[in-house]
């Protein structure tokens, strides 16, 4: 039978490793990190050196040659061109990872409709508008001191009255 | 010795409670204003964002902890969930969140009518009081809504007020450079040409300006300015006007002053 200090010193351990353990994930991950998931991303897809992610915005974050305007100039034309329509208004965001080869990966699609309610559009679609985005090669990755760096990048595109308008 | 085992069992006891009391305190009990500041700096991190459900669970009506916790939200591209707290927040100060509201619309998501209804209300809101949301003068920003929107006639109107506003000296440059481009999509190049200028005597290094000349000056014939200037935009790209965040709406590439020049050349 435990004596009540042995009691008292085993319940103030318990709590303190529970509020680290807690402390250390709320400190560890960050809002809208993206891990690997079998079921969706490709597996040849890896992350380079130390795993880090720098955030889209970060000043030494990825970029894309020519900018937003480059990406939609590259890919508009030729969805307009399949004649996607949707069956509603909104903004489709992509948000993916550019490694530090300028490669492209895990991808995940989030949707809004006009009031920013969200909101699901076609999963066919999607796909297709993520497929475009994958084919896009001119990433420049996102640099460190000495080392090229993993960056989370986005793509928006603006749908209105059934049809991509803007892509940025 | 049994008695020194004892009384280290009670201070290892209490310094592990108060350590376990550190986190209870941080959470719930601290100030609401330093736990605000505390959960602005983590910003991004999930501890941050669980501070702020604590806060708004326990102050309902603060407006500014609703706001913060939307920002990392909106960055990262989670607008359904970013958008419901910045509304909450908005709900209960506009005119604190209002302008922040209408900029994020502006340069987030492009939608121009929506980023205008907010600065619109903003300044219903505050008489004769010229805001400047995010820092930004808001008749620049209701311009750059409207020159979005393809309405450069509104555009030209809203930019010539912020110059009313601010005064030439103080303007941003970009106000003269947009006034420019206004012109040249309703096809008066004179007119634009006059304000890229003026765009350049408050920053002669001003690449939109110079780029924005080179078009207009090829719209009239004159090839010789055109080349000058795309070369001088070429130049002083390193001083183009860029943002972390979000690509402007007037916003110049190599790649467009490579495209006139190779205009240029084929002439």
């Amino acid at each position: 039978m435990l004596s009540k200090i042995n009691l008292l010193l085993l319940i103030s351990l318990l709590l303190a490793i529970v509020a680290t353990g807690w402390f250390y994930h709320q400190m560890n991950n960050r809002v809208g990190d993206i891990s690997f998931n079998k079921e969706l991303d490709d597996p040849d897809f890896s992350l380079c050196s130390n795993e880090y992610v720098l955030q889209e915005y970060n000043s030494y974050g990825v970029d894309y040659n020519g900018g937003e305007r480059a990406i939609k100039k590259q890919i508009l034309e030729e969805l307009q061109h399949e004649n996607i329509h949707f069956d509603r208004s909104g903004l489709i965001t992509f948000r993916f990872v550019v490694n530090c080869k300028g490669e492209t990966g895990l991808f995940r699609a989030k949707s809004v409709n006009d009031d920013l309610e969200e909101t699901a559009f076609d999963p066919e679609k999607i796909e297709k508008l993520q497929a475009a985005i994958a084919k896009l090669d001119q990433w420049e990755p996102g640099e460190g001191e000495d080392e090229k760096l993993n960056s989370y990048a986005q793509v928006h595109f603006k749908i209105e009255n059934g049809k991509i308008t803007d892509i940025f | 010795m049994k008695k020194f085992f004892k009384v280290l069992k009670v201070i290892v006891t209490v310094l592990l409670f108060s350590y376990s009391l550190c986190f209870i305190l941080l959470m719930f009990v601290m100030p609401k204003e330093e736990r605000f500041s505390f959960a602005g700096n983590m910003q991004g991190m999930h501890l941050s964002q669980t501070m702020f459900n604590f806060l708004t669970w326990q102050h309902p009506d603060y407006a500014a902890a609703y706001f913060e916790q939307s920002v990392a939200l909106n960055k990262r591209g989670k607008y359904a969930e970013g958008f419901r707290l910045l509304d909450k927040a908005v709900e209960l100060d506009p005119k604190a969140h209002l302008g922040y509201r209408g900029y994020m619309k502006l340069r987030f998501l492009r939608d121009y009518d929506n980023a205008l209804a907010d600065f619109n209300r903003l300044d219903q809101l505050t008489p004769n009081f010229v805001d400047a949301p995010w820092g930004e003068d808001i008749d620049f920003l209701r311009g750059e809504a409207y020159f979005g929107k393809a309405d450069f006639r509104n555009a030209i109107s809203a930019f010539s007020r912020s110059l009313e506003n601010l005064g030439e000296d103080w303007a941003d440059v970009q106000t003269f450079v947009y006034l420019g481009l206004s012109e040249y999509e309703l096809g008066k190049y004179e007119k634009a040409i006059a304000e890229f200028h003026r765009a350049l005597e408050q920053a002669g290094a001003t690449p939109e300006a110079h780029l924005g000349l080179a078009k207009a000056y090829q719209q009239r014939d004159n090839f010789k300015k055109a080349e000058e200037h795309v070369l001088k935009a070429e130049e002083n790209l390193n001083y183009k006007r860029d943002d972390a965040y979000k690509e402007f709406l007037n916003e110049i590439y190599l790649q467009d002053i490579l495209e006139v020049k190779e205009e240029l050349s084929r002439l």
